[in-house]
């Protein structure tokens, strides 16, 4: 067989295997995440994490509970100083996450990472590589008889990690919790625990459209909020790229709940501040602040 | 876990540890599942004592907190944390996964022998490689490091522009983030920023 034969059907050859394992590895780790997602809601666990933000590590006590379709999260932070509010501990219910979506591929290349070994459960490690500056890299540890994240990090376009988050103690149940749980639960201060709350979503878009937005990110929300404290309510876009989320608050420039140009970076959350049509916008999300700049110069208003 | 693993332990729970000590002990709490037992029950013990005091921190601010619990538990009531640990057990994949990763290794062997063969010609492989890892939209042309380097620290904010941000936050974790188990955490941690 001349060598320009054999040459071609090596290539062929190798382009076949590559065609049929990268996308297949991928799959498989888009199905590891989407069952991640499934088991945050579906299981019932109550666990003490280790989180870091930047240099700053805390502790908190995370009690979820899956009950009669009921869904209940309460989070405690153990390590609270003395100069903080006795019994401080808040709760928020969960968003109900939208699954993966295609656009996902276009800005994210997925891939396993090796095995871990994290609140004595094995876990398997999913990266979402970026596939620009516009969004972080995320690892997760997720155990894969049941889809539980057991560890966490965002990694910056510099290798640092912005935010981790890793549980030093879990368990999970099967059904409603049980009283070990409650009691352990009890140690800490009483935490609120809040329900699910409806979505206080519109179909109006009031004249507020992206004239262009980076790459994957596409508008999936609109919400009306109510303002606090005698405030007029904030319009929030929600924009995703299938793994990030960001959130755009418009109020009226002259509302005195609008803010000042501010810029602000609490680990992986950044917030931006901008000016539009006479409107005073604030974006939220766990993006560089480059990507809420972004997002922000393609916003306009059409009335 | 030895007796200097604890004792960093309760530096850290006391706020004495620096950075580099942070960082290291991510890494040993990852290697070290007794010792992740040991901080749980740590945070834990310190937490009930804080309750137990009214809510108010410990007035001993110069004792570690190894010592603290000692002194405490004369006074309180035990109080005991049954953590059921599961059995640890491998990971079990199918012989599908198995495959892949095996075609997988075949595919990057062979991959690195055609471009070891063909190193000559490789101006237009690595041409197109950087065609495939271009990003879409060009980062480059948003001044990111001078947009990064004006971030200001959360303690700068006044109090009614950090109340409006507040509940942006929380509506932002409540009806938009994505990620698993994160945003909780993230709100209750932004929630206690002073």
């Amino acid at each position: 067989m001349p060598m320009n034969v054999k040459h071609s059907v090596s290539v062929a050859v190798l382009m076949g295997l590559l065609a049929w394992s990268a996308p297949s590895v991928a799959d498989e780790a888009m199905d590891l995440l989407a069952k991640m997602r499934s088991a945050v809601h579906t299981l019932s666990y109550t666990g003490t994490l280790v989180y870091a933000q930047g240099n700053e590590l805390t502790t908190y006590q995370i009690s979820h509970t899956q009950a009669g379709g009921a869904e209940k999260e309460s989070v405690t932070r153990l390590d609270q100083g003395g100069a903080g509010a006795p019994g401080a501990a808040e709760s928020f219910s969960l968003a109900k996450f939208q699954q993966v979506q295609p656009q996902m591929e276009q800005v994210y290349s997925l891939d396993f990472g090796g095995d871990e070994f994290v609140a004595n459960r094995a876990c398997r490690i999913v990266v979402a590589r970026p596939r620009d500056r516009m969004r972080y890299l995320q690892r997760y540890c997720i155990d894969p008889s049941n889809g539980m994240l057991l560890k966490y990090s965002l990694v910056d376009r510099n290798h640092e990690s912005v935010e981790q988050l890793m549980f030093t103690a879990l368990d999970i149940s099967q059904g409603a919790p049980q009283p070990e749980m409650l009691n352990k639960a009890s140690v800490a201060p009483a935490p609120v625990v809040a329900d699910m709350a409806p979505i206080p979503e519109v179909t109006d878009d009031a004249g507020w459209s992206f004239a262009s937005l980076p790459a994957g990110f596409q508008q999936t929300k609109r919400l009306m909020q109510e303002g606090s404290n005698g405030r007029a309510p904030v319009r929030q876009l929600i924009l995703s790229d299938g793994m990030t989320s960001v959130s755009v608050f418009i109020a009226q420039q002259d509302d005195p709940g609008a803010l000042e140009s501010v810029e602000l970076s609490a680990g992986a959350m950044n917030i931006f501040t901008a000016e539009v049509d006479k409107h005073k916008v604030t974006l939220v999300g766990e993006v560089p602040v480059a990507t809420l700049r972004s997002i922000s110069e393609g916003l306009h208003h059409a009335r | 876990m030895n007796t200097s693993k604890t004792e960093f332990l309760s530096a850290l729970l006391d706020d004495e540890a620096g950075e580099f000590e942070q960082r290291r002990l991510l890494d040993e709490l990852n290697k070290d599942d007794e010792l992740g037992q040991t901080l749980s029950r740590y945070a834990l013990i310190g937490e009930a004592m804080r309750a137990g005091n009214s809510g108010q921190r410990m007035g001993r601010g110069s004792a570690s907190l190894l010592s603290r619990i000692q002194e405490e538990l004369d006074d309180e009531p035990a109080y005991t944390q049954s953590a059921p640990v599961a059995a640890p057990r491998k990971a079990v994949y199918s012989y599908r996964t198995l495959g892949i990763g095996m075609a997988a290794a075949v595919a990057a062997i062979a991959v690195g022998g055609l471009l070891f063969m063909q190193q000559p010609n490789s101006n237009g492989q690595q041409q197109a490689a950087t065609a495939v890892s271009a990003p879409i939209q060009t980062a480059a042309a948003l001044p990111a490091t001078e947009v990064d380097a004006r971030i200001q620290q959360l303690g700068r904010v006044d109090p009614e522009t950090r109340d409006i941000l507040k509940q942006y936050v929380a509506q932002h974790v409540k009806y938009a983030s994505s990620t698993a188990i994160a945003p909780s955490i993230r709100a209750v941690s932004y929630a206690n920023e002073r």
